[in-house]
């Protein structure tokens, strides 16, 4: 494996960020050192989804990449590596409850997603509006409280009424979430954990480029 | 069998002894209280002795059962524990729900403070920190207040007496690391388990060092002036459910097994209230005290595994979850309830619960349908009474 794949990996934040910056001053490709980046990101979900890392070491992992990302920046425009897809997510109106969110958001943007993160307690005209405006065809939306349940269901309901909904995937999240939840709201799928979401996402993405041909 | 009181009834249930029928204890809080019974949310937040009086009459109005919540929020909010709460009639509307606000009032060079002096005092620190996040208690009566909600607290605790019922207590020592977390933000938090990992595991061994004599104190003056001289604490643990294992063994279960062992020494019961997923630890729990300790899961958990493995060790409580209180019908919360009487309930130490707290939009007629079931639906009733003819 890669010295700087191996390194985030592992976690080891300064000898990342060590090579990073030893890299780019020996004028290495800053999209391939990026892309060597990724692939740390990479191997750390899957060690997730063996069970050896979880949660704190994701989220410890999209740290050292978010400050990678930060370096990188002042030589290329993250913006010109390609996009997975676009996603707009959000806590739904109602609850404040970020972490759950901020842990997806981060794990699909490290997975090459452009999320537009629109915040807590977000109406569903909001979400809405930034599905026309990005053109994202997922969407996602969190939630811890019961109180969740019944914006989870407006937001669906106003997709639907906008005539977005058969172009879109909504997934949903949030501690007390299961069938009986995804079924009340209308959602297409909704998961355990942030993998989850990257792994729906994945599939959707694909699907989608299937029908596209 | 005889018929048991509530507090017989529960003893035996969490000593893993013959009980008349499994102990009843949805977790009624405040929120679903006010809401059930048409008090609007700020009404309690403003005076906790008007929450009582709520909680008692949404208790009886539910049908009554083995335990007793504690009203769960006033205008301290959680603010005593360094959080950022989000109050109705303070800070939302008059019949908002309370929220935790995620903000980082705890700074890294708070674990050395905490390492000096403890837990307290950092709290004490904070206030003015708390004040400026929207604390309605001004910093000069906080420690007025704290002892008022420990006096109300002890009051709640006899009127439930009182009543006949046993009360489950929610304020006391803690896990050290699902404090940290909260008042350090969590995201925070989780980069100091890999930065500063040295200084985490410090502040942890002084905040037990301070909390347990302090705790154990607290608990046995209040056991003093109750008639049946028992206290149960519920302690939260979620944070330990989302470590690896390597993570969970350094930071959090030798505290956690230190907590738990001093205070079933001292006579205190806890009730650990595990938010979210413990499958990969549940075999750890055998590790502690056998029939002395509850293990409350609030529907994430796999609650079969967890009997198959706890069997004759420890009590389980149980985990009616929060989506079908709101969502489901009575008869579907029934059918769940006679599943986990059949099942869980199966050779005793099984308490009926709903999974977190009853949510504060839970429909009060799925509420009843726990309690009924687990005061009618009593399989075991039959086989313990045969045993005791033989």
């Amino acid at each position: 494996m890669n010295e700087l794949t191996q390194a985030l990996t592992e976690l080891e934040e300064e000898t990342v960020l060590n090579i990073v910056q030893a890299r780019m001053a020996a004028g290495d490709d800053p999209k391939e050192i990026f892309a060597t980046c990724q692939a740390g990101m990479k191997q750390v979900g899957q060690l997730y989804e063996q069970g050896e890392y979880f949660l704190p070491e994701l989220m410890m992992a999209g740290e050292i990449f978010k400050q990678v990302t930060k370096l990188l920046e002042s030589r290329i425009t993250i913006e010109s590596v390609p996009v997975r897809g676009k996603i707009v997510f959000g806590t739904v109106e109602n609850d404040i409850h970020d972490i759950g969110k901020d842990l997806v958001v981060g794990m699909l943007r490290s997975a090459g997603f452009e999320v537009i993160d629109l915040g807590i307690d977000v109406p569903a005209q909001k979400f809405v509006e930034a599905v026309q405006e990005s053109g994202a065809r997922i969407v996602g939306l969190s939630g811890l409280l019961t109180l969740a349940f019944d914006s989870m269901k407006e937001t669906v309901e106003a997709l639907e009424t906008a005539g977005l909904r058969p172009g879109v995937k909504v997934m949903i999240g949030g501690g007390s979430i299961n069938e009986k939840v995804l079924a009340f709201a209308g959602a297409d799928a909704y998961g355990p954990d942030p993998q989850a979401a990257v792994n729906f996402a994945n599939q959707w993405i694909a699907e989608m480029e299937m029908q596209n041909g | 069998m005889d018929e048991m009181t509530p507090y017989e009834r529960l003893q035996a249930a969490i000593h893993l002894q013959p009980v008349d029928r499994v102990p009843v204890a949805p977790k009624i809080d405040g929120s679903f209280a006010a809401r059930s019974q048409g008090v609007k949310l700020a009404e309690i937040v403003r005076n906790p002795q008007f929450g009582q009086k709520v909680l008692e009459q949404a208790f009886e109005a539910m049908g009554g059962c083995d335990v007793a919540f504690q009203a769960g929020m006033n205008d301290l909010g959680l603010f005593m524990l360094g959080i950022v709460t989000r109050l109705p009639g303070y800070h939302l509307g008059e019949d908002d729900l309370w929220q935790l606000e995620e903000q980082e009032i705890m700074t890294v060079e708070d674990y050395d403070f905490i390492i000096q002096n403890g837990w307290n005092a950092y709290i004490e620190s904070a206030y003015p920190r708390l004040v400026a996040k929207g604390m309605p208690v001004p910093v000069e009566q906080f420690p007025a207040r704290l002892q008022q909600m420990g006096d109300q607290g002890t009051a709640d605790m006899k009127a439930w007496e009182t009543i006949g019922v046993p009360t489950l207590f929610g304020f006391g020592p803690f896990i050290p690391l699902e404090n940290f977390r909260f008042t350090r933000s969590f995201k925070a938090f989780v980069t100091d388990l890999f930065r500063h990992s040295e200084k985490v595991l410090a502040a942890s061994e002084s905040c037990l060092e301070e909390q347990i004599p302090w705790g154990i104190e607290m608990f046995t003056s209040v056991q003093k002036q109750m008639k049946w001289g028992y206290v149960s604490l519920q302690i939260g643990q979620t944070t330990g459910s989302m470590l690896s294992p390597k993570q969970f063994d350094k930071f959090y279960w030798p505290f956690e097994k230190k907590l738990i062992n001093s205070l079933v020494e001292a006579g205190v019961t806890p009730w650990l209230h595990c938010d979210s997923n413990w499958d990969r630890y549940i075999e750890r729990f055998l590790e502690l005290p056998k029939g002395e300790v509850v293990l409350d899961l609030d529907g994430l958990t796999d609650i079969a595994r967890a009997k198959s493995i706890l069997k004759g060790h420890m009590c389980i409580s149980g985990d009616v979850p929060a989506a079908l209180l709101k969502l489901g019908t009575p008869e579907e919360v029934t059918d769940y309830s006679k599943k986990l009487i059949d099942t869980i309930g199966d050779g005793g130490g099984f308490i009926l619960s709903s999974g977190c707290s009853v949510p504060v939009d839970a429909k009060p007629e799925n509420v009843k349908a726990l309690i009924d079931t687990g005061k009618n639906y009593n399989p075991h009733h039959r086989v313990f009474s045969i045993g005791a003819l033989n």
